[in-house]
């Protein structure tokens, strides 16, 4: 089958229609070829086709067909501009668009133009397609010790519009940023065309191992041995060499270096959209050398009156790092989790009570060196980060045993 | 599928009787329209023709007959007057045949034999418009250019030739939809249909057969020579009580199953005012860009109300071709008015919201015994197991995180929802909207970063007096 947008003026028409389900149309008509077509992939949502030709006009009244049928063009987003450009407009060509037409049971318009002397114009149509989409995915590769990533993202736009685009300027919107360069390629029907939009270098990453009982689980929670989870973290800021613009959501498919400077397979995650300055986590996999046991050593309720009470409680870390090498671990708590476990409540959501509104501060006999991590910390969240020494070759692996204490206040 | 038969107005010259259902033999004259007028609303499915032709009258009693095989005209609507001669030709009654529905029989009685004009005026379904909207920003988003288009479409079943067109902005009272009304209709033709014979069938076939075919199109002619370009059409904007009316200047050709697309306004300098938005209930958990802009005569605008439509908003790039902002629907604004557009999240624009910390203070205790209260640490309280907490405060300390990567200074406003009685403490601008929503204002510099912070205190339970939130400037 043959696709195709027809786009056609009428230089002489002989304008009879038929009344009948399709309408006959006998024309004579000239075909202006693209002399220029853009793809604009900038809006996440919507992909624009911006195509420019030079149409003869006229003196008088032209009917200018553009039809688009088998393709998927949102016809409501049609926009015919006429440019100004005197080399092909010349100086004296004026043009009124008077009306626009569309025919029953056809993909198709027609534009009514008056011209005010015979001569070309160039003139731009605008339009939204679907079926044209574009994704972003990402090759990351970091570096033997893990400090640092090339970051490379690819497009892949896939073309099911019905309508090929020789020659097109691809646009994902960092031209306008000054940071890319223009992208022209040919997109043939339901053809994909991948290629590289940006490539970030010497990204500095760290690498953080994490726990969270309520979020992340357990690994065996007959033994209270909690998942220990592997993530780059990524700052989409200047700092870490990046913070040029955001970064669109798409797999991130991630090697690194060996020692022997080839490049190993070591994960993928979906990344998700991070805007500038934000920063987000690509999550490489479950770490089995480290053990974190996660128990609740104490649960003390304190009655102040009635039905109204404090609560203590104390969580017990046990860490062990089977690692040859020194790690950092961050260990996260969930204030609603804890409070959960450590005291039931009937009323917890009744006479108005928000069950999300806890009060609560961090006890005396909490061992964690240091203070929480800022990043991590809310109302309902509070973490630490612990450095684990390394294994010292056969030797016992050392046990770490850490301690935090909350008190939960005026609960009921 | 066979196309609809036409409105046919049939002149039959009767002899002196007036039983009109028996006869078998007519001689008709067919006059055609001399004029059409389209009036067109957009609130209902809802359209008043006017149209005029020639006829001719004689002294005395005459018929004329008005059918409407397959089209969308309400029955209960036609009217016939005599422009020419009000005062010498009146109508004396009009039959509606029991096994022909769309059809309709005049008795007129003239005391002149003339030639008559008579206007002919009845409700249609099938005829719609909409407006529609293009709007292309400027580079630097301060103003736009602003298309303005009514598209008018005609499923009616009938083909309108250079009818003056004009469309009604405003909402009417209809007691029964035209649509409805011609659905009675045509059911009970479908009824009387099935009861034919087959012969009777193949002739109405044939007839309508007939009645189709003969389509002329005059809409897309060919390109003419004119000696000085045309300019695009006047669309003339007066008021009428409640409503506005949109007159297209001269005729248009809408044949049945076509659209037409005309500009209705244009404005080259729309004066935008980009606000972003934090308002859950309208633009959903996020930060929206919303483009703002008035209906007056500052944005050369102003001069009628703008209907109801769908805007497509397009900002010019540096390579001179257009980049897709937004799709919305456009409200009736009317003159005056504000024009508000959720264009979507800005990825320049960084906004995060963070609870990070609550806590309770104020509590009291309920005890049933003597039914007391008692705040909890005033040197008061009775111990007693039995008690309840019956009011307390509850406090949320919130921080709103913001960015402006954009070339441009912004301005931010945030809703909140805070209901119950209730306090927010702030430094920050914050104007009540409502008794529990209030407005956060702030602006940000190029690359500047901000933490809105603020508190908000709930009263619960017995503490809780009020139901509206209050603002304590701090």
């Amino acid at each position: 089958m043959k696709y195709k947008i027809l786009y056609g003026v009428i230089a002489c028409s002989l304008s009879t229609f038929f009344i009948s389900n399709a309408y006959a149309r006998i024309k004579l008509i000239t075909l202006p070829v693209r002399e220029h077509v853009e793809i604009q992939l900038e809006n996440e949502n919507t992909t624009i086709i911006e195509e420019e030709r030079i149409v003869p006009l006229r003196k008088g009244n032209n009917d200018i067909d553009f039809s688009w049928h088998n393709t998927t063009i949102r016809p409501e987003t049609i926009v015919f501009r006429v440019v100004n450009d005197s080399e092909h407009n010349g100086d004296e060509l004026k043009t009124n668009i008077l009306s626009v037409s569309y025919p029953p049971n056809e993909s198709a318009l027609t534009w009514k133009i008056s011209a005010s002397q015979n001569g070309s114009a160039r003139v731009r149509i605008t339009y939204a397609i679907t079926g044209l989409n574009r994704g972003y995915h990402y090759i990351a590769r970091a570096n033997s010790d893990e400090t640092k990533m090339d970051l490379m993202q690819y497009v892949k736009v896939n073309n099911q519009s019905g309508e090929s685009f020789i020659d097109a300027d691809i646009n994902t919107g960092l031209v306008k940023n000054g940071s890319g360069k223009k992208i022209v390629l040919p997109m043939g029907l339901n053809e994909t065309q991948e290629f590289l939009n940006q490539k970030y270098e010497a990204v500095l990453i760290d690498k953080t191992y994490t726990v969270n009982a309520s979020e992340l689980g357990y690994r065996d929670r007959a033994q209270d041995k909690l998942n220990v989870l592997m993530h780059y973290n990524l700052h989409n800021d200047k700092p870490h060499n990046l913070g040029k613009q955001p970064l669109f959501d798409g797999k991130v498919r991630i090697y690194q270096q060996d020692k022997k400077g080839t490049s190993v397979f070591v994960g993928e995650d979906w990344g998700k959209y991070t805007a500038k300055e934000d920063e987000s986590k690509l999550f490489i996999g479950q770490a089995q050398d480290i053990v974190v046991k996660r128990t609740i050593e104490r649960k003390k309720r304190q009655r102040i009156n009635g039905n109204l009470y404090n609560i203590d409680a104390v969580v017990k870390y046990e860490i062990e790092n089977f690692k040859d090498k020194p790690v950092h671990l961050i260990i996260e708590e969930s204030i609603p989790y804890l409070r959960d476990q450590v005291f039931t409540s009937r009323q917890r959501n009744s006479y108005g009570k928000d069950a999300n509104v806890i009060e609560w501060e961090v006890g005396k006999k909490t061992s964690f060196s240091g203070k929480p991590l800022k990043k991590q910390a809310s109302s309902h969240k509070i973490a630490y980060q612990i450095s684990l020494p390394a294994r010292n070759g056969q030797s016992k692996v050392v046990k770490l045993e850490k301690k935090l204490n909350i008190n939960f206040k005026n609960e009921w | 599928m066979i196309k609809s038969a036409k409105i046919v107005c049939l002149f039959s010259m009767l002899l002196a009787s007036t039983v009109l259902v028996a006869k078998n033999v007519d001689l008709s004259t067919l006059p055609s329209r001399d004029s059409v007028q389209l009036t067109i609303y957009n609130s209902e499915d809802l359209t008043l023709v006017r149209e005029t032709r020639q006829i001719s009258i004689k002294n005395g009693k005459n018929q004329l007959q008005f059918s409407w095989a397959n089209t969308k005209i309400d029955p209960t609507s036609v009217q016939v007057e005599f422009l020419s001669h009000p005062t010498q030709m009146f109508l004396g009654n009009t039959t509606f045949p029991h096994d022909k529905p769309q059809m309709l029989y005049w008795n007129i009685n003239s005391s002149v034999e003339a030639l008559a004009t008579v206007e002919i005026s009845y409700f249609t379904s099938g005829i719609t418009w909409k407006a529609d909207y293009s709007g292309i920003m400027e580079q630097s988003g301060a103003a736009m250019a602003l298309d303005s288009f009514v598209t008018v479409t005609n499923y009616s079943g009938e083909n309108y030739d250079n009818a003056q067109v004009r469309l009604v902005i405003g909402k009417i009272n209809l007691v029964e939809r035209i649509d409805t009304i011609v659905g009675k209709a045509k059911y009970k033709q479908d009824k009387i249909n099935a009861l034919k014979k087959v012969e009777r069938a193949k002739k109405a076939r044939n007839m309508m057969a007939r009645a189709s075919g003969r389509y002329e199109m005059a809409a897309m002619p060919a390109a003419a020579m004119l000696d000085s370009i045309a300019e695009e059409k006047e669309v003339a904007k007066d008021s009428l009580s409640e409503y506005y009316i949109f007159t297209i200047a001269g005729t248009e050709t809408i044949p049945d199953k076509w659209s037409k697309r005309l500009r209705s306004g244009f404005s080259e300098s729309v004066i935008v005012d980009t606000v972003y938005r934090y308002r859950p209930r309208e633009y959903g958990n996020r930060l929206a860009k919303v483009l703002n802009f008035k209906n007056d005569k500052q944005s050369s605008l102003g001069d009628a109300p703008l209907p109801e439509g769908d805007i497509h908003i397009y900002q010019k790039n540096q390579q001179g071709s257009l980049t897709y902002i937004a799709g919305v629907p456009l409200k009736y604004t009317a003159i005056g008015d504000k024009v508000e557009l959720n264009s979507g999240v800005d990825p320049d624009v960084y906004f995060k919201l963070l609870n990070l910390k609550n806590w309770r203070d104020d509590i009291w205790m309920h005890y049933r015994k003597g039914n007391l209260y008692r705040r909890v640490g005033d040197g008061h309280m009775i111990v007693d197991h039995n008690s309840t907490v019956a009011g307390w405060n509850e406090h949320r300390h919130y921080r709103q995180l913001l960015r402006n990567f954009t070339d441009k200074p912004i301005k931010v406003e945030i809703r909140r929802l805070i209901p119950g009685d209730a306090v927010i403490k702030s430094h920050l601008e914050v104007k009540k909207h409502d008794f529990q929503t209030v407005d956060i204002y702030s602006t940000l510099g190029v690359g500047d970063k901000q933490e809105l912070k603020y508190e908000v205190l709930t009263k619960k339970g017995r503490n809780a007096k009020q139901n509206q939130v209050t603002i304590q400037r701090l």
